[in-house]
């Protein structure tokens, strides 16, 4: 159990729920008291399992988890959570992108700009929004759908899930870093609350393109990185393959950026993940963000961005020292 | 002169009279070589320039006057073998705590404040960690205060890995710094060299009121491993490089080096009033 990645673990639950399943028909079928009590016994050990296994997560578990094929997606989320979603689409510049999605929502009373990378289910819809890959058009378009957000005074919540930016020679062509450069700016002093959740991925500076906000929050199971571990271990050990060994040394987890001070709150998932309970991690999602939406909607315009502005210049960890990494002697 | 303006050893200049050109192979004599800025009369090759040779290229004579060397990376991440790499960088002749240099200087005789990669410094590849974030903040700090042009030489490999999630955070700094700039109509002038790439050039490399590139420097967002692999697309002969960034209008103008001291100063002038 210990050397299993949380995938793994998962098909071991699947087996395990088919014995138990078994042992159960066949404790209705013939009365056979034994199979009925080792049913019982094995549902109480599997549920000591998952706890156990869940209380020592890795950090490639949570990156596993977080690209996890059933793991809830932006619109899954709207779903839960909105009264209203209308999406709005292009950048009125070159085209629309289907990676990221972004509308008029209504969620807990409160009108929002909502806009989420969004990854497909199946392959079709993938190849539509590219994998979660934003391209220069998709944040234009976030750019004019904050913008509006802040003509009309309400406020901005994204979703962070993706990959990374896209890197292909079209998005260079547009300008894919001018596009990421420019949002960084306009988001660092918009004038309107912003809330950013990283819901799966946060893939370098593509999630960063909408994630500059007034409180930044991570699902449980969400990680966020400067580089791929993929990428990181390949430049670290010249081995693409030993993502684990350079998640854990980059320390991608929610847990570690809360501890770094770069994120304000974890939103708890339920025992499994947020993949096997979708409903119960809208609510927490909702009522963590509602708070924080109430919070910075109180505060005057004015304290909002110097709060924003000094949050964005005390980014880092350094010390004042002009021989810290002189050599001994 | 400070000892740390003696040109520094580069592998493209061994001790002696000659120097091999990398881009056409032709022999150079080193004294035209320097004096050329360490561009190829032949193929207009831009060799790369340490941040001193910068400084002493482009600015007046002992007007540079340094600050911020006091900032230090702390290792926040204890990460395999970063504490080795910013030892050896403090070890080199310059005995900085980081490849970004700061400071204020004069122009043609224009006050400005300076950021300039050295992509050398402790081989990290002129990446953003924690004190290219605060040196570059600090620097638009001091133009702000004093209504001095902030000026930025790029040469990065992006975001400092080592440092995790910090590292990419200094892009949301450092492009929150040139907001500042522009909402107080302070003039930014961004120059990219050899190679801008990555977190560099998604933040606050993108973002010059006017953005200058040398010839034949790499501008991308994706480093050269990760645009072999991607590709589903044909590639352009010229992908990824300052001419290729300007056919497609992402920056103002391909600037040869013997020139970029009068572009910035013409710059300058259109954005200072008279009065300055
Ligand atoms: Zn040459």
């Amino acid at each position: 159990m210990e050397d299993m990645t949380i995938i793994e673990f998962e098909t071991f639950l699947v087996e395990l729920d088919k014995n138990i399943a078994k042992l159960k028909s066949l404790a209705a079928r013939e009365g056979d008291t034994a199979a009925s009590n080792e049913a019982k016994q094995l549902t109480k050990e599997r549920a000591q399992l998952v706890e156990k296994f869940f209380r020592k997560l890795t950090a490639w578990d949570k990156v596993l988890l977080a690209r996890h094929k059933d793991r809830p997606y932006t619109l899954d989320y709207v779903a839960a959570l909105c009264d209203d979603f209308l999406e709005l689409h292009g950048d009125r510049a070159f085209g629309d992108d289907g990676a990221v999605v972004g509308g008029f929502a209504r969620m807990a009373g409160r009108s929002l700009m909502l806009i989420g990378q969004q990854k497909g289910r199946d392959l079709k819809e993938r190849q539509r929004r590219n994998f979660g890959y934003m391209k220069p058009e998709g944040y234009r378009k976030a750019l004019r759908l904050m913008e509006m957000a802040e003509r009309f005074s309400r406020p901005v919540l994204t979703f962070i899930d993706t990959p990374g930016a896209d890197p292909n020679v079209p998005s260079e062509q547009r300008g894919i870093s001018e596009a990421i450069a420019r949002n960084l700016r306009e988001m660092s002093v918009l004038k309107t609350p912003t809330v950013a959740v990283v819901v799966g991925e946060g893939g370098s500076g593509g999630a960063l393109g909408l994630a500059v906000a007034d409180r930044v929050l991570m699902l449980e199971h969400s990680f966020y990185s400067v580089i791929a571990p993929e990428g990181c271990a390949s430049i670290l050990y010249r081995d693409a393959t030993r993502g684990a060994d350079a998640a854990k040394a980059m320390r991608v987890t929610a847990q570690d950026a809360l501890e770094l001070g770069l994120v304000d709150e974890i939103i708890p998932e339920p025992l499994g993940g947020a993949h096997l309970d979708v409903t119960t991690t809208a609510e927490n999602l909702e009522r963590v963000v509602t708070k924080h939406l109430d919070d910075l909607t109180a505060l005057p315009m004015g304290e909002l961005l110097e709060q924003r502005g000094k949050r964005l210049r005390a980014l880092g960890k350094f010390e004042i020292s002009v021989d810290r990494w002189r050599t001994a002697g | 002169m400070p000892d740390w303006f003696k040109r520094s050893k580069s592998p493209e200049v061994p001790e002696g009279a000659f120097v091999k050109c990398t881009g056409c192979n032709a022999i150079l004599v080193t004294k035209d070589f320097e004096r050329d800025n360490k561009v190829c009369p032949r193929c207009a090759y831009h060799h790369p320039l340490s941040a001193n040779e910068r400084i002493a290229m482009l600015t007046d004579e002992d007007s540079f006057v340094e600050f911020g060397n006091d900032i230090a990376a702390t290792d926040p991440l204890t990460f395999p073998g970063y504490a080795q790499k910013l030892t050896a960088g403090h070890s080199e002749e310059t005995g900085r705590n980081d490849g970004l240099v700061t400071g204020r200087a004069s122009i043609n005789s224009r006050p400005v404040v300076l950021a300039i990669s050295d992509f050398q410094w402790g081989r990290l590849a002129g990446t953003m960690g924690s004190v290219f974030g605060e040196k570059f903040a600090v620097a638009a700090d001091v133009a702000l205060a004093e209504n001095r042009p902030l000026i930025t030489f790029c040469a990065s490999g992006g975001a400092r890995m080592q440092e995790g999630l910090v590292s990419l955070m200094q892009m949301a700094k450092t492009s929150h710094a040139v907001a500042k700039l522009r909402d107080a109509n302070i003039p930014y002038i961004v120059v990219l060299t050899h190679p801008s790439t990555g977190g560099a050039v998604a933040s606050y490399a993108s973002l010059g009121d006017v953005i200058y590139a040398e010839p034949g420097a790499t501008v991308a967002l994706s480093g050269e491993r990760v645009a072999a692999q991607a590709q589903t697309h044909k590639v352009p002969a010229n992908y990824r490089t300052a001419e290729f960034a300007l056919e497609h209008g992402m920056i103002d103008r391909v600037v040869h080096r013997r020139d970029i001291q009068s572009y910035i100063t013409r710059t300058l002038l259109f954005m200072q009033s008279p009065s300055k």
